[in-house]
């Protein structure tokens, strides 16, 4: 996770001084995070690769404007969902693309806090990772943007397209399942 | 039925999305299910905890690979310098990646164009932190600083609401080690999880505030010349970096302003002034009052910010413009001294800059004139 005031500056190095660490860094730090979300949209992860360095030529190329950027998480998502969607229409001619048939993959061994320390057992942990990876695909990318990449809920309504509203709803929806799953119901 | 009313909240608050307005609803609903309270704290404090997304890097690694040769094919020209064969750097290696004479440099031009004068302030902060007797490292944990008011809650449980423009910092470690401390700059509202055996530090600016557990404020903004501690419940205790012995121990509805001067000092080489708690600087160097709730709204003006009013009781207009100018974004001029200690009392949410000027121009006829983006004010 990237402060947003190291980001601006990170911004600012690309924007005014071509600085390739700054580029770099950008890079490293968002690389994961957009990958899986192409791999969401193209389900191929060699593609996924593919489009997120496209994403990240495409702001080389454009650089000088970069400070006209108001978020630049945003941007980062909206290039890598608009190269996605092309490279999608392209080749399957199928010209919507709904959220509820996304292929979202959440890696079950991402580091979560160790379930010892917070006085859970592995199972119930194992539990709660199956629950998330069973959510519907709308939900699960929505909980994936905001719980596993951090996003803020304004952020995930810029990048899908999709009020605000809709996040609480499908967040909603993510927690109640997933307390469901241990049996953990209020009534 | 509230069961779905209180997933969403419980969703918004892990997420850091949820209102003032409704945190304390979440709380009034939990309240009528003891039996179920531990559990949620566990699954949400389970939930909340944001996976590190930086493992072992070697995927980075080889995409960046691939994605620099890609570069050197499409600008030959700009990127024919980049080495080939990058190394992946460590995790946790990402700030000493900068090399810092090159970060103080950037910072500088930084503030030169965009006048973002506290992002210069943080280094320095944070420098002259790891410099002072008690080091906290450079913050492996950022909360980031948004444009307007956020809340955020601590590994430990404590909630902090952060005004604008605010950030705040702890360490990776936080809560181990017997000690939870947090760096500030700016102004946060913290509401501290009790536990009497780890004391919660805050360091702002030129003191620390130690607490076990209670409700207070800080306010340490960057261009201010002191800091402010108000507290409202519970036992905090106030030193000065420069003076640590001493401590000042705030009742409440107490609050201890200390002038930040005492910065100058601590950043001196030459630390060994044992002189510094000498009578001659006792005298200027800080004040305790007792918190006065305005009395037409009966909002306490230091934590009035929380509910997005600004609020002032009697203060002279040199203070209140400084507020101003923090709230509205904008500068504010005072050019006639006689001005600076008329004071005013008054409570400000929704108006804009204009209307507001305009409240305070019809309690005293002052004049108003805008040049080059700042306001001025003055006497005809």
């Amino acid at each position: 996770m990237i402060d947003q005031i190291q980001l601006q500056l990170l911004l600012e190095r690309i924007a005014v001084f071509g600085d390739h660490d700054a580029y770099k860094r950008l890079f490293w730090v968002f690389y994961k995070d957009l990958n899986r979300f192409a791999y969401s949209f193209v389900g191929s992860n060699e593609v996924a690769e593919e489009i997120v360095s496209d994403a990240f030529v495409n702001l080389w190329k454009n650089r000088t404007r970069l400070l006209e950027i108001e978020n630049l998480k945003v941007y980062l998502y909206v290039a890598v969902k608009n190269l996605s969607i092309r490279h999608r229409t392209r080749n399957n001619r199928d010209q919507l693309i709904s959220l509820d048939d996304l292929a979202v993959d959440i890696p079950l061994t991402c580091g979560y806090a160790n379930p010892e320390e917070l006085c859970i057992s592995a199972e119930l942990a194992t539990a709660i990772h199956t629950a998330i990876q069973k959510l519907p695909p709308r939900c699960k990318i929505i909980y994936k943007l905001i719980r596993e990449d951090g996003l803020r809920y304004k952020e995930v309504a810029d990048i899908l397209q999709i009020s605000i509203k809709t996040i609480d709803a499908q967040m909603t929806i993510a927690t109640r399942k997933i307390c469901q799953s241990i049996n953990f119901v209020l009534k | 039925m509230h069961a779905n009313r209180i997933w969403e909240l419980l969703s918004r608050k892990m997420d850091g999305e949820a209102s003032m307005d409704e945190l304390r609803e979440l709380e009034q609903l939990l309240m009528n299910l003891p039996e179920d309270a531990y559990r949620i704290d566990i699954v949400t404090s389970y939930l909340s905890k944001k996976p590190d997304s930086g493992t072992s890097g070697e995927e980075e690694a080889l995409a960046w690979q691939k994605h620099i040769g890609l570069m050197q094919n499409l600008h030959p020209e700009e990127f024919d310098d980049a080495p080939s064969d990058v190394l992946p750097p460590r995790r946790h290696s990402l700030i000493s990646h900068f090399r810092w004479p090159k970060v103080v440099l950037f910072s500088i031009l930084f503030v030169v164009i965009f006048s973002t004068a506290w992002l210069l302030y943080q280094k320095h902060a944070s420098s002259s932190l790891s410099s002072s007797a008690n080091p906290v490292q450079l913050s492996d944990q950022n909360i980031p600083s948004h444009p307007s008011k956020t809340k955020q809650v601590l590994p430990d449980g404590t909630q902090v609401w952060l005004n604008g423009n605010s950030h705040i910092s702890y360490e990776e470690n936080f809560g181990k080690n017997n000690k939870r401390e947090v760096v500030l700059i700016g102004e946060a509202f913290f509401d501290v999880t009790h536990n009497r055996h780890v004391p919660f530090i805050v360091h702002a600016k030129s003191i620390n505030i130690t607490v076990k557990g209670t409700t207070f404020n800080v306010k340490a903004y960057p261009e201010d010349k002191n800091v402010e501690t108000s507290l409202l419940r519970g036992v905090v205790e106030v030193s000065s970096k420069a003076d640590p012995k001493r401590k000042f121990v705030l009742k409440p509805s107490e609050k201890i302003n200390i002038s930040a001067s005492a910065d100058n000092e601590m950043l001196q080489p030459t630390s060994g002034k044992k002189t510094l708690s000498g009578s001659a600087h006792d005298n200027n160097i800080y004040s305790i009052d007792k918190l006065q709730p305005e009395p037409g709204s009966n909002l306490i003006p230091e934590v009035a910010w929380l509910q997005n009013k600004l609020v002032f009781n009697s203060e002279p207009l040199s203070a209140i413009v400084g507020k101003m100018q923090r709230w509205y974004g904008a500068a504010i001029e005072i050019k006639d001294n006689r001005l600076k200690d008329l004071r005013f009392t008054g409570v400000f949410s929704n108006e804009t800059l204009r209307q507001a000027l305009n409240a305070l121009q019809a309690t005293y006829p002052f004049e108003i004139s805008m040049d080059n983006n700042v306001v001025i004010l003055y006497i005809k």
